[in-house]
């Protein structure tokens, strides 16, 4: 019989910290790693010999990276992987540390994602799998694709993609952990260098490097370990789909709309419950076609609650408080760690000037090519 | 002159006939049909490499979304080109070069009927003409 998180015992994440994300430099992973960890120690009030299992989110640096950074905490000779999820490697990296808690194997363990942007190898050459486009479309024209499909269908113009990134670096200039901490105007956004179809430069995210951790613990432990109970946030729900054929809309929006109502089934929560949600604006259109996938905004009505503010910092759900992939940047492995980092941050009310008020339910939601998508709710109780 | 006509992707296109032609994978055990051809089992219903049958489809379809690209890592076209997302009359949704739009933007062009053309990329070394397959609109038509 398959269960789900809810059927196991209680997961909370207990402690979290980043490493900056910021532009590639000669800073080695291990210093960007082990800056966050013990960031993440520090917040829970854990001594490294109580971590009990290392997940490690990680996709454009080395291959068996995790011990050569986790040494420098003193080496205890616990069980350690890398795991690999194209963007979503952080988020899958969590969501097995959560598993191996909730399941009672270990009482502690973290997640922790690090990247440095060295090597980039996608499946596609090594599968044998030939186009008719080939390396003439990257990413973001997969995603101007998407866009302009988008205005086809629900009229929407140039300029609603551009408030997503204009809304995503007002928030990012609040957050010190951020890549890029200039706010933007629409005229900004709108007049920077033409990507591909509507989408200009600040329309599509920054690749770093950088690093996020996030320790996750059973409630026995946080008992025996004398944690701050009141700062823990509860793990609801996490979920995780893969693709299949879709023939009616776009495929990364359908398994948004899928991972998205399995993790909030199990979490018994509505989206209108939701306060904060991180999710993957690696490009301003996804942001838009998300938040009506996950049911927060009708579809086509996303553009219009955006520009009213709805989407904003204080408004009726914080879409990217932390200034999304599109500003707090996208250092791959890291990404999905940090968006858990936000959402605990926010919920725990310690956010400061970017602070979500009341904020007690959250959603953090990567999509990774291939493609795989990963949907976390997290709640203070 | 040129000697014959030489396919820049012979797995993707054959240059048999003077129609273009995409050489495609149906599935006999569920009739789904793959572009870029399949191999090793079906990705709708997992039969085996048994029920993969080789089948040229036609080129044709509507235009389901388009872009024009300024930024890319091809080294044989210039930017700024166009790009479609196109689904098939046969199934599949692929994506293609567009020749050009007849003047229209990029989310006006969607919806419209397109099909496949030969775009000639050059001789080769022994002075064949090597093609590749582009779209371009359909005249006049419209979905």
């Amino acid at each position: 019989m398959s269960v789900s998180l809810s059927d196991l015992r209680r997961v909370s994440v207990v402690g979290v910290g980043l490493h900056p994300y910021q532009r590639p430099s000669a800073t080695p992973y291990t210093e960007l790693g082990v800056h966050a960890i013990r960031a993440a120690l520090r917040d829970a009030g854990l001594p490294w010999s109580a971590v009990e299992s290392a997940y490690t989110g990680t996709a454009t640096t080395a291959m068996g990276l995790s011990r050569l950074m986790y040494r420098h905490l003193g080496g205890s000779g616990i069980p350690m992987a890398q795991v690999e999820n194209a963007s979503a490697s952080g988020s899958t990296a969590f969501r097995h540390a959560c598993h191996e808690v909730a399941s009672g194997l270990v009482d502690v363990a973290i997640a922790v994602g690090v990247d440095k942007p060295l090597v980039f190898r996608p499946p596609r050459s090594a599968a044998g799998v030939v186009d008719l486009v080939g390396s003439r479309v990257a990413p973001f024209t997969a995603f101007a694709l998407m866009a302009n499909r988008y205005m086809y269908e629900h009229g929407a113009t140039a300029a609603d993609f551009a408030r997503v990134a204009v809304k995503n670096s007002r928030n990012g200039a609040l957050n010190p952990n951020a890549q890029r901490r200039t706010p933007r105007s629409l005229e900004d956004v709108l007049s920077a260098t033409p990507i591909s179809g509507p989408l200009t430069r600040l329309q599509c995210c920054p690749i770093g490097e950088g690093a996020a951790a996030a320790i996750v613990a059973s409630d026995d432990a946080i008992e025996r370990l004398g944690l701050d109970a009141s700062r823990s946030v509860r793990v609801l729900a996490s979920a995780s789909r893969s693709e299949r054929m879709h023939r009616a809309e776009d495929v990364d929006t359908a398994l948004t709309r899928e991972t998205t109502r399995v993790a909030l089934e199990e979490a018994g929560v509505t989206p209108r419950q939701l306060d904060v949600v991180e999710l993957h604006d690696a490009f301003t259109v996804e942001e838009l076609c998300y938040v009506e996938a996950i049911g927060i905004s009708p579809p086509g009505a996303a553009p219009r609650q955006l520009a009213e503010g709805e989407l904003d910092i204080g408004g009726r759900v914080a879409v990217s408080a932390s200034g999304g992939l599109l500003a707090m940047g996208h250092p791959i492995g890291p990404t999905g760690v940090g968006q858990i980092c936000e959402v605990t941050t926010q919920l725990r009310g310690e956010a400061g000037e970017r602070q979500h008020p009341g904020a007690r339910v959250g959603l953090a939601h990567m999509v990774g090519v291939g493609s795989v998508c990963l949907v976390h709710v997290l709640a203070r109780e | 002159m040129p000697q014959a006509r030489i396919s820049a992707h012979p797995t993707l296109h054959g240059t048999d006939r003077n129609e273009p032609a995409l050489r495609a994978t149906r599935c006999t055990a569920c009739e789904s049909t793959f572009f870029p051809p399949l191999r090793l089992g079906c990705e709708a219903c997992g039969a085996s490499d048994a029920a993969l049958l080789p089948v040229e489809i036609a080129p044709r379809g509507v235009l389901r979304s388009a872009a024009t690209v300024h930024v890319h890592a091809g080294d044989d076209i210039e930017a700024p080109f166009v790009v479609g997302e196109i689904e098939l009359d046969e199934g599949p949704r692929i994506r293609g070069i567009l020749e050009d739009l007849s003047g229209l933007g990029d989310v006006e062009a969607i919806g419209r009927s397109v099909e496949g053309v030969w775009h000639r990329c050059g001789p080769d070394p022994e002075g064949n003409e090597v093609v590749d397959l582009r779209f371009r609109l359909c005249e006049g038509a419209t979905s």
